[in-house]
Parts: C-alpha cells; sequence; structure tokens
C-alpha cells in the first residue's frame, strides 16, 4: 500500500475529530442522559411580485411575474449529557419555475423541493455552561453581521474571482426560523469567546456548495467585538478555495482561462482590433491563468444610539445604525481584476424607529462597481474564475447568410443582425454600468405567539430557479432605479 | 398594483383582526398534540383506460401503486392559535410505463415525491377559544363542503370555469372530494352552529393562470333534523395577480401548438352555394372580443338522512344517506363555446347503501355533466387560453375545425360513477376500496398529469383500487 504525503482528506477528519471528542468526555454516552426538546414546527408562506426585472442569460422577462412558495419545516433538538447539542430539520417547499413559458406547460404546475434545514451538533468544551471553547459541525446558518436582513453577509455568500453576489436563493425573506442574509456552512466552526462573551472569534472550514469548483474548503476567521455599550465592531478573513479538492479545477489550464493582458490594438490606428470569433481579439499571458482561489476581507459596525438614550418609547431594534464592507480579492489580476476599487461591495442599513407597531423595519443600501456584470455564468458553465466578457457583434453577423439569397439580401440580413447585436452590447453595458446601486426595505411584525409576517421590497442579486432546477446567472432586479420586486412572507410555528 | 393591493388587504385584514383580539398573554402557553403518523399503500388497477394526443396510450390493465407516508404536528398556543403541519412523500410510478425494448427503462422505476400535506394555522376570536364563533384559517389546508362526497362532487373550487373541467384524484386516489386551499378561510358560525358560513380566498395552484385568487362563499344550513343545505359561489380568477393572463387577448394563435388564439367565435350561415348543403355554418372571428378565465361558479347541495326521521335501528351512522350537489360552472354565456349554461352543470348524486355496521360506509355516486366539450385541459395547460381543446387537427384558426359536437368522445363522457366503501379493522388500521370511472389523470414521467381523464368512456373504463391505511 503507497503511503501518501497528502494531508487527511476531511472525510476522515471528522469521524477521528469525533472519536476524539467521545474518549475525552469519558464514558459512553448514557441514554438517560439525553434531553429531547419538543419538535420545532415551523411552516412560511410567500406571496410577492417582480414588479419590474429582467434577464440578460438568458433573455427573459419578468415584468408583473408574480412569486409564490409555500415552506414547512421540522426540527428536532436534543442535547447529550448537558454537553453535546444536536439540531436536525427536514422539509421542503412548493414553488413555481420561472419564468412561465407558453407552450411549456411543465413551467407553470406547482413543483416541491424538499431539503434539510439544518443538519449539526455542538460540543460545548469545559463547563457545559459557560465552555471556553465550542465547536460546531456539520450544516448549520452561520451569520456575523446580526443586523442583516437581505443585504450584506458577503464574506462567505460571495465568489473572489469573480466576486459575484447573491442573495434570495431557496429563501428570500429573513425570518424567525430562517435567515437570507446568511451563509449554509457545511463543515466546521470552532467559537472561542473571550472577555466575558465580549469578544468572540469563529474559526470556520466552510465546504463550498454554492459556486464551483465545489468541495473546496475556504478556511475563515470572523472576530466581533462588542467595543463599547452600543457599539459592535467585527472582521474577517477567507482564504477562498484555500484548500482544494482537486487543484486543476482551481485555475484550469484552458484556452478561456488565460490571464488577460488586454484588448489587440492596431499599432497604426489605435483601433482595438475585432476577431472573427465571439469576442474582441485579446492578448494573452499563455503562462498564466486565472484561479478561484483568493483572499477575502470584511469589517462591520453596529451602533444603537439608544445605549446612551435611557428609558424610551423605541422599540429595541430601532434606531440601530449598521454597515458591512468587503473586499472580494486582495490579489489583483490582469484585465478582468486590476483595481481592488472595484471588487468592494459596502453596505449601509438603518432600522427605522417603528416605535413598537413593528418589530422592526429597516433599509438597506448597497454599492458594488464592479467592472463587470455580477454573472455566475463562467464558473457553472465553464469552470472559469472568470467574468463574461462582451461579445463582438461581428460574430452575430457571422451566420445569417442564406442559400440561394441575393447579395443584396445578405448584406440586409448581415446589417441587422450587427445592429440587433449592437444593440445588446449596448444593453450589456448598460446593465453593467447600471447595476451598482441596490436597496432593501424590509419589517417584520409578530401578531401573537407563533405568528409572525414579514415584507419585503428590495432590489438586489435575486436569481430565481429555472425548469432545469439551476439558478438565473444574472439577478433579474439589476438595473438601478427600475427593477425591484416585493415579497410578503406569513410565517407560524413552535 | 392589483396583485399589490390583494397581498396588502387581507394582510392588514388579518394584521387587525387578529391584533383587535390579542390578549397579552405574560407566559407562553403551548399544547402540544403527538405527532400523528398515517400510511397509505394503495394497490389497484386501471381495467380499461387510455389517454388522447398528444397522450393517446391505451393504459388499460394498467396496475396502480402508490405508497405513502405522512407526518402532522398539531399544537395551541395560548389555546387560541391552532397550527397544524404535515410532511411526507408518495412512492408512485408514472403512466404510460413506456415501451418494451425501447428506451423507456426509465419511465419503470419507482419515483418518490414528498410535499407537504398542509401547513396551517386557525385563530379563534372570541372571550372563549373554545367555542369560537369566528375563525380565521390560513395557509395550506384541505377543505371539504360537502362532508358526504367521497370521490364525485366538490365541483365548485375543484373545477375550471371557463373551460369547465373537472378533476377528480390527482396525488391521492381515494377520498379526495375536496379541495386543498392556499389563502384563507373564515369561518362564522350562528344559530347554535347550525348555520356555517364561509368566506374564502383560496390562490390557484392546480390550473392556469396561476396565483390568482377566487374569492369564494359557502353557506351550509342544517335546516331540519336530517337535512342539510349548502350552497356556494365563487368568483373564480376574480383577483388576477396579472390580468392579461387571466383575460388574455390572444388573436394570432400558433397552429403549430393547436393555439386557435382566444378571439370569440361568430357562428355565421355559409354563403357559399357550393358547400353550404354540407356545410350550414362557418365560424369567423371577433378579434376585438376574447374569452376569458374569469367567471362565477355556482354550487348548490343537499343531504338527507332519514334516519332523523325512521330511527337509527340497526342501521350505521352513515347508512341511507342521500346526498347530492349541482354547480354552475360560469354562470356568464358566451358566444359558440360556452353558449349554452345547461351543458355546463355537472350534477352528482349519492347514496351510502346500508351496512348494517360491517363496513364505516359503502357509498355509490354517479354524476352526470353534459358538457360539449371534452374534459381536456390542454388549451389551459399549453396555451394558457380559456377555451376547451376539442380537436387534434387544426388546419385553420378561423374555423371550429373538426368540431363534432355528437360524436362519441363528446357525449361518451357524460356520465361518471364511483362505488367507495371503508372499514376500519382496529384502531390504527382501516381499509378503502374503490371502483370508478371518474376524472382521474395519471401522473407522466415528467410529473405531468394527463390532459384528459383516462377513465373516460361511458361503460368502458374505469378502475379500482384498494387501500390499507396505517396511523396513529
Amino acid at each position: 500500500m503507497a503511503i501518501s504525503n497528502r494531508s487527511l482528506p476531511l472525510s476522515m477528519l471528522i469521524p477521528l475529530l469525533a472519536a476524539a471528542l467521545a474518549s475525552a468526555s469519558g464514558n459512553a454516552a448514557d441514554q438517560d442522559s439525553v434531553q429531547s426538546k419538543p419538535l420545532a414546527i415551523s411552516a412560511s408562506l410567500d406571496f410577492g411580485q417582480i414588479v419590474h426585472g429582467s434577464s440578460s442569460n438568458p433573455p427573459a422577462e419578468f415584468n408583473g411575474q408574480f412569486l409564490e412558495r409555500t415552506g414547512v419545516w421540522l426540527t428536532q433538538q436534543a442535547t447529550v449529557k448537558e454537553r453535546l447539542q444536536l439540531t436536525m430539520g427536514v422539509g421542503g417547499m412548493f414553488w413555481y419555475a420561472l419564468p412561465e413559458q407558453k407552450a411549456q406547460p411543465r413551467s407553470l404546475i406547482t413543483r416541491f423541493g424538499p431539503g434539510i434545514s439544518q443538519a449539526y451538533a455542538i460540543y460545548s468544551f469545559g463547563d457545559a455552561a459557560t465552555p471556553w471553547a465550542k465547536l460546531q459541525m456539520g450544516f448549520f446558518p452561520y451569520k456575523y453581521n446580526p443586523d442583516a436582513k437581505n443585504l450584506g453577509e458577503y464574506l462567505l455568500r460571495s465568489g473572489t474571482y469573480p466576486g459575484a453576489l447573491m442573495t434570495g436563493g431557496w429563501n428570500i425573506v429573513s425570518s424567525a426560523f430562517s435567515s437570507s442574509a446568511s451563509y449554509m456552512v457545511q463543515g466546521l466552526r470552532l467559537n472561542v469567546p473571550m472577555w466575558d462573551g465580549r469578544f468572540q472569534s469563529d474559526f470556520l472550514l466552510p465546504m463550498e456548495r454554492d459556486l464551483p469548483p465545489m468541495y473546496d474548503l475556504s478556511p475563515s476567521y470572523v472576530a466581533t467585538l462588542n467595543l463599547f455599550r452600543g457599539f459592535d465592531v467585527g472582521a474577517g478573513v477567507s482564504w477562498n478555495h484555500g484548500i482544494p479538492v482537486k487543484p486543476s479545477k482551481e485555475s484550469a489550464h484552458v484556452e478561456g482561462n488565460r490571464v488577460i493582458l488586454g484588448r489587440t490594438i492596431n499599432p497604426d490606428t489605435g483601433d482595438v482590433v475585432k476577431g472573427t470569433g465571439s469576442y474582441y481579439l485579446y492578448t494573452y499571458d499563455s503562462t498564466s491563468y486565472y484561479t478561484f482561489q483568493g483572499i477575502k476581507l470584511a469589517g462591520r459596525f453596529t451602533l444603537d444610539p439608544k445605549a446612551y438614550m435611557g428609558e424610551t418609547f423605541f422599540g429595541p431594534q430601532d434606531l440601530k445604525i449598521y454597515g458591512e464592507v468587503a473586499l472580494l480579492g486582495w490579489k489583483n489580476y490582469p484585465y478582468l481584476y486590476e483595481k481592488r476599487s472595484h471588487r468592494i461591495p459596502a453596505m449601509m442599513g438603518f432600522n427605522l424607529p417603528a416605535f413598537g407597531l413593528l418589530d422592526v423595519i429597516s433599509v438597506e443600501v448597497e454599492h458594488y462597481a464592479s467592472d463587470f456584470e455580477n454573472t455566475i455564468y463562467e464558473p457553472y458553465q465553464n469552470q472559469t474564475p472568470i467574468w463574461s466578457l462582451e461579445e463582438d457583434p461581428a460574430l452575430a453577423a457571422r451566420d445569417v447568410y442564406r442559400p440561394g439569397a441575393t447579395p443584396e439580401e445578405d448584406a440586409a440580413a448581415v446589417a441587422n443582425a450587427y445592429a440587433a447585436a449592437q444593440a445588446k452590447a449596448a444593453d450589456t453595458r448598460a446593465r453593467i454600468s447600471g447595476d451598482d446601486w441596490k436597496w432593501t426595505l424590509y419589517a417584520r411584525k409578530q401578531v401573537v405567539q407563533g405568528l409572525s409576517i414579514y415584507a419585503q421590497a428590495a432590489s438586489d442579486h435575486m436569481r430565481p430557479i429555472d425548469l432545469d432546477l439551476k439558478p438565473f446567472w444574472v439577478p433579474i432586479t439589476n438595473r438601478n432605479g427600475k427593477d425591484w420586486y416585493y415579497l410578503i412572507r406569513l410565517e407560524f410555528g413552535i | 398594483m392589483n396583485s399589490v393591493l390583494q397581498s396588502v388587504f387581507f394582510r392588514v385584514l388579518l394584521l387587525a383582526a387578529c391584533s383587535a383580539t390579542l390578549p397579552r398573554a405574560e407566559v407562553p402557553a403551548i399544547k402540544r398534540k403527538k405527532l400523528a403518523m398515517t400510511s397509505q399503500l394503495d394497490f389497484g388497477q386501471i381495467v380499461s383506460g387510455h389517454g388522447i394526443q398528444p397522450q393517446a396510450d391505451d393504459v388499460s390493465s394498467q396496475f396502480l401503486q402508490r405508497t405513502s407516508v405522512w407526518l402532522t404536528q398539531e399544537a395551541l398556543v395560548q389555546d387560541r392559535l391552532q397550527v397544524k403541519i404535515g410532511v411526507g412523500g408518495i412512492f408512485w410510478y408514472s403512466l404510460p410505463e413506456g415501451n418494451v425494448g425501447g428506451e423507456d427503462a426509465h419511465k419503470l422505476g419507482t419515483k418518490f415525491g414528498p410535499g407537504i400535506s398542509q401547513a396551517q394555522a386557525t385563530y379563534f376570536f372570541g372571550a372563549d377559544p373554545a367555542h369560537a364563533a369566528l375563525k380565521l384559517q390560513m395557509g395550506l389546508f384541505p377543505y371539504k363542503y360537502n362532508p358526504e362526497a367521497k370521490n364525485l362532487g366538490e365541483y365548485l373550487l375543484r373545477s375550471g370555469t371557463y373551460p369547465g373541467v373537472l378533476r377528480t384524484g390527482g396525488w391521492n386516489f381515494i377520498s379526495t372530494a375536496g379541495y386543498m386551499v392556499q389563502g384563507l378561510r373564515l369561518n362564522y358560525s350562528t344559530w347554535g352552529g347550525r348555520f356555517q358560513s364561509d368566506f374564502l380566498l383560496p390562490m390557484e395552484r392546480d390550473l392556469p393562470p396561476m396565483h390568482d385568487i377566487s374569492p369564494t362563499y359557502v353557506g351550509s344550513l342544517a335546516a331540519l333534523p336530517g337535512v342539510e343545505l349548502g350552497g356556494g359561489v365563487c368568483w373564480n380568477h376574480g383577483i388576477p395577480v396579472k390580468p392579461s393572463k387571466t383575460s388574455p387577448h390572444d388573436i394570432q394563435g400558433d397552429l403549430q401548438y393547436a393555439n386557435p388564439g382566444n378571439a370569440y367565435f361568430v357562428k355565421t350561415p355559409n354563403e357559399d352555394p357550393a358547400t353550404k348543403d354540407s356545410i350550414p355554418y362557418i365560424f369567423l372571428r371577433d378579434t376585438t372580443h376574447f374569452y376569458t378565465f374569469q367567471g362565477i361558479k355556482l354550487m348548490a347541495r343537499l343531504t338527507l338522512d332519514p334516519k332523523a326521521w325512521l330511527g337509527a335501528g340497526p342501521f350505521a351512522a352513515q347508512d341511507l344517506k342521500l346526498y347530492g350537489e349541482a354547480a354552475v360552472l360560469g354562470w356568464k354565456n358566451y358566444p359558440v363555446l360556452y353558449e349554452n349554461r345547461s351543458q355546463r352543470i355537472p350534477i352528482t348524486v349519492g347514496f351510502n347503501l346500508p351496512t348494517f355496521g360491517f363496513l364505516e360506509a359503502l357509498s355509490l355516486e354517479v354524476e352526470h355533466y353534459g358538457s360539449k366539450f371534452p374534459d381536456n385541459f390542454y388549451q389551459v395547460y399549453n396555451n394558457e387560453l380559456p377555451i376547451p381543446h376539442w380537436s387534434e387537427n387544426w388546419p385553420s384558426k378561423d374555423t371550429v375545425a373538426n368540431y363534432a359536437p355528437n360524436s362519441s368522445a363528446i357525449r361518451g363522457d357524460d356520465w361518471k360513477w364511483s362505488v367507495y366503501a371503508r372499514k376500519q379493522i382496529i384502531g390504527g388500521i382501516r381499509l378503502y376500496a374503490q371502483a370508478a370511472s371518474d376524472h382521474m389523470r395519471p401522473y407522466e414521467y415528467n410529473v405531468f398529469p394527463f390532459y384528459a381523464p383516462v377513465t373516460n368512456r361511458n361503460g368502458k373504463d374505469w378502475y379500482y383500487v384498494c387501500r390499507l391505511e396505517l396511523g396513529l
């Protein structure tokens, strides 16, 4: 049997760790020391509408499209010997594929998507009541910014190269039983509280499950400090795809992934040279390739001025101001990732005063001045860590020649095709420059115990799911000042 | 704007209603029932049946089998808010099974379809929630206005309007006479519970256009001992989320998809001397008027229990009940396609045969529906048009081509029947049996229902299913 120098694969690490924990705790678990909580049940009914929205790839219009989902989740929690907490949830959701298509009846029917909401264990080290550390393992929601409702939380729920942002997914609205502004970690989290809990450190080993290449580990660290009364700060770093399971997938050595040095310029005229393929002619460094791997950084704060006001008639969430900024990829690369300042999404939020009429009402605004459209096409379709490049309109004119057509007819066809492609290219450029700003308005109200209503209106990074269970490559409410949706959730459960 | 208003309107109503009577309980009190679990094993056969184009498969002698499991958790919060949530799934088999020796091996395999059986909350208003006269039910819940109907009937909600397609079965073969409402139901009980009013806002989830809201009222009156009356009205697709889908203006059509557009047909005398003897009428199009999905449905029902006057004697609780229901699927008439209201009235009559306690119920139901079009929702799903589907050939969209109102395909499906039996063996085990010629539409491999029922030919097509139900 060959002995490998490679590090232990994760598939062996977790059982070994579990065995170590079990032996550290002494005797085998006594059945009588298991305390089960009552089964928690929850249901959510979402109703809303894409008031204005569209997709560039694939092309689709969503104006007036109704949104509807019904979800149910069962969650069981148990504690073993006061030290090991187990939580498991299953359920599913009725949903509808988008877009609805004429003569495609399958696009109209109600669909059901079962799922696992969470499956994790938390082991407490030291005193079970006040552990010096906790190890969380499995599949669990992770949220480092407790105030973010929809935007933000970029450290983990984004790409690096390319820096695609995501919101929503299968859960569009944050609620008591599930948060949209969070990340589902599949892996490990070691939490170490210090300073009486005012300083929290999270060491994470999440496994990639959202953006290809899948299964890579991204070692991350997130710190939160309650600096002083009413003021929290946080920061984090993530080595995205830092431990790849298949290094050749991190940086595919294929023609489409060569580092671009720039568009080829005609030295005599100074014009950009057009190619015969899909794209403009580029100059490449054929010895270098882009990579998915990279360092992400994040910083955040929350300020609650009520901490200095004494008794007021404000609700506990009122007046909070919070913000977050991230850098998606510290290292610069030619052409696609040249400017670090263009890889910085920044979000600010404010909880408007609700005076107890609502639990919370928040406004969030985000700015992300990326040079490219927020698309996940290349990572999914070609598994390359690049943005989609602008197409050469001349491509459209290439294949419009018909046998038997007169030269005049061919010329007209070419001219029409070129004009259409130019319009498409102009539209793409407009989308790129017109998608820097995002916003969310969010409200929540517990009507009675067990019954809550949520409302959200936003222009964000929502990507609906299509008939093939694939998310749209580009967010559909992406054009500043034009596209937006609203959603209302009725949630009940115990 | 419609969608904004409708979403906001009934959310505000809910909020106001709940807040108005909310007592500020200091200590939360949650009473959980034990987790309920149910399993159903169905075995049966389509003795004779077939689909129609484009699903023209002979499914005669086809075996039917499904196995399902459902877990339901119920809880009561502060004695006022009842929450019920159920999940589970079904092992099932698609039809048709596919060609032997072909490339259809994947169609034979067992499939699993998970689902939500219910996700509902009911809020009880008033000082005494245990005897609340007013209840608000919300979420996804089963609704049944005719407690006696076993398989046929319950058409106020489980039918189309234009066109008036009927549905039975679906994912549940037996005891399916009911409707899964996704929306709200306000129940008001008066006269000591003898008069019940249900105000419903169900959201469409079965027949396109989806998501529209159909405001509905159903009243039930226990008029006399042994006599129960009911009536209802439904404004189907009354509040559309996208009016252009509920009332499309498709002039162009697309014959490639058998789409004639939905402009009015106009019956005009044929002036062509060469053909007028054989074709007395032609059908032109009025492109200024269009058929719509929106319409009013009405329902009336009656249950008689002669045991109330004769005494129970040796009869069991369900024996001798006679029940019936009639519905009007679309009050308003439209030219050509929906001209005659009497042809849009399904009528169901049922009778519980005496079993003297040997069975819990043994029912015979008969239905007549004299629609002059096939019970086929091809146009609804494929072309999103509120018109019937009457032909496989569409040479022209300006004529009602190949329409033969007296053909066997149309007249030969007016009658349906169902025999149903139920027996509890011991606590936790129940047997059911059903034989029927009804509106059952199996599911194809791509989880899409057949456009038309497969047991559709009078006196020819029928199936049977036996169910073993286990549960607590």
